[in-house]
């Protein structure tokens, strides 16, 4: 096997959220198409929920990249935790003005008041477990103007603290929970993955005890599954270019898994 | 960067790792076993022991009656080998007179265990087993000649005084040599310290007259 096929391989698994990456399961599909419903729905808040990894931003991302162009919408991949700089942001973004100095909460509210847009804006936030709980509680009365509408993605454990506030209970919002892949759909995903980058001769090396040893490794969590087959691949390449073994390349080997599973922590070793 | 000859190494770390559970279960299994097949083994011994310390203790607490009991056995056995062969003779005789076919069945049957006794007793007389003694008498109280089986009873028990089967036959030859008086004596004895089953059952049937 050429070390071309390896390397292409290795990055088709590199952990992005770039919407290029974006595998299409069925599961997430009809996730996916509820929350771009929910979007159309006169609702304040949606929240996209659950544990690292589970392909929460990745949904974010591609809500934004279809959107876009569609209506006025945002994304804040990472948070902003200067209160200041968040308002500043978001008057920039969506009424377009540039202020200079501080601006708080009242100040912006003023802005919002006044600048009323036809289109209400939409604003992705993700990672909003990181914002203090002041902060959130100010994007929840903002949300309450109906001027703003906000998806927001948090992870699973932090979202019960806020679901047991109970003004966030008065408000209407929807939650969309997203969980960990099931065996089948992690041999799906890593085939789509692979015949997306064209590694046909990858793709036909993983087998059904692979996939199971993979899926026990990681739980079908997707960015330990990306982690993992990345640092197979690389190990891989280590062999074949090194020259140090005669390495099976037909089929995948469950000591390389291992060894992967070694280096990126799943296994304790 | 990867430094793959240190993944190999803790790979290989956590297979043995992994390993280990199974290891120590297999010799655990094993340490099991084996302490269980020796305590089966020590418990045979012990439950073998306490039949043969009573009978060593039926020899010392009544030496007398036993040397008298031997005497009495001896005494008659040599007669008995001397009327031997005048016995066989009148067998031979009296089978003579029957069918030529049935006659011929019953010979060579005679012959076959004759012959199986001739080649044990040379056997014996070599090396002096017990349980040699033991098949010849058993195969002489088969064949009714309950002389030789008492005297080859009577041997085993000289031999080796803790096998059930020898008292039994010498028993049951005695009663079948008309001494049953003593054969009940001797036979209460030995159930008196083997608590031997076979030996109640025997003297049950006795005493019922079902053996005769």
């Amino acid at each position: 096997m050429q070390s071309s096929i390896l390397e292409d391989s290795k990055n088709a698994f590199l952990d992005t959220t770039e919407v290029s990456d974006y595998i299409q399961l069925d599961r997430t599909s009809n996730l996916y198409f509820s929350l771009k419903e929910s979007i159309k729905k006169p609702l304040k808040m949606i929240l996209l929920y659950g544990k690292p990894g589970t392909g929460k931003s990745m949904l974010l991302n591609k809500l934004y990249h279809d959107l876009k162009d569609e209506q006025k919408i945002f994304i804040y991949k990472v948070p902003i935790l200067d209160e200041n700089d968040f308002f500043r942001l978001l008057a920039q973004d969506i009424f377009n003005i540039k202020y200079q100095g501080d601006l708080n909460y009242t100040q912006f509210m003023k802005i919002v008041e006044i600048n009323d847009n036809d289109e209400v804006p939409i604003i992705l936030l993700d990672e909003a477990q990181l914002y203090s709980n002041t902060q959130m509680e100010k994007i929840r009365l903002l949300s309450d103007t109906r001027k703003v509408k906000f998806v927001i993605t948090l992870h699973k454990t932090t979202k019960e603290d806020l679901i047991a506030k109970e003004h966030f209970q008065t408000r209407i919002w929807e939650s969309i929970v997203l969980s960990n892949a099931t065996k089948s759909e992690l041999k799906i995903y890593i085939q789509k993955k692979l015949l997306k980058a064209n590694c046909f001769d990858t793709a036909n090396m993983i087998n059904d005890k692979n996939i199971s040893l993979i899926y026990k490794l990681t739980d079908g969590n997707y960015r330990d599954t990306n982690k993992l087959i990345y640092t197979i691949f690389d190990i891989y390449l280590y062999y074949l270019k090194n020259n140090l073994k005669t390495i099976q390349t037909t089929s995948l080997s469950n000591k390389i898994i291992e060894m992967s599973a070694i280096h990126t922590g799943l296994i304790d070793a | 960067m990867l430094d793959v000859h240190n993944l190999e190494e803790r790979w290989l770390k956590y297979k043995i790792k992994t390993f280990i559970p199974y290891i120590v279960i297999f010799f655990s299994l094993i340490i099991i076993i084996t302490v269980l097949f020796i305590f089966n083994s020590k418990s045979k011994i012990n439950t073998e022991k306490k039949i043969v310390k009573p009978i060593k203790k039926l020899e010392k607490q009544v030496p007398k009656e036993k040397i008298t009991i031997e005497k009495t056995i001896l005494q008659p056995s040599y007669k008995f080998i001397e009327n031997i062969k005048e016995i066989n003779t009148q067998k031979i005789i009296k089978k003579d007179k029957q069918p030529k076919k049935v006659q011929s069945t019953i010979q060579i049957k005679r012959q076959n265990q004759n012959d199986d006794i001739n080649i044990v007793l040379k056997r014996f007389h070599n090396n002096k087993n017990p349980s040699l003694s033991l098949f010849i008498a058993k195969k002489y109280y088969e064949q009714k000649n309950y002389k030789y089986a008492y005297k080859y009873a009577f041997i085993t028990n000289e031999l080796n005084n803790k096998i059930e089967d020898s008292w039994l036959i010498f028993i049951k030859s005695m009663i079948k040599l008309n001494k049953k008086e003593q054969a009940i004596k001797t036979l209460k004895q030995y159930i008196q310290h083997s608590d031997s089953y076979k030996a109640k059952l025997l003297l049950n049937n006795i005493y019922n007259g079902k053996f005769r």
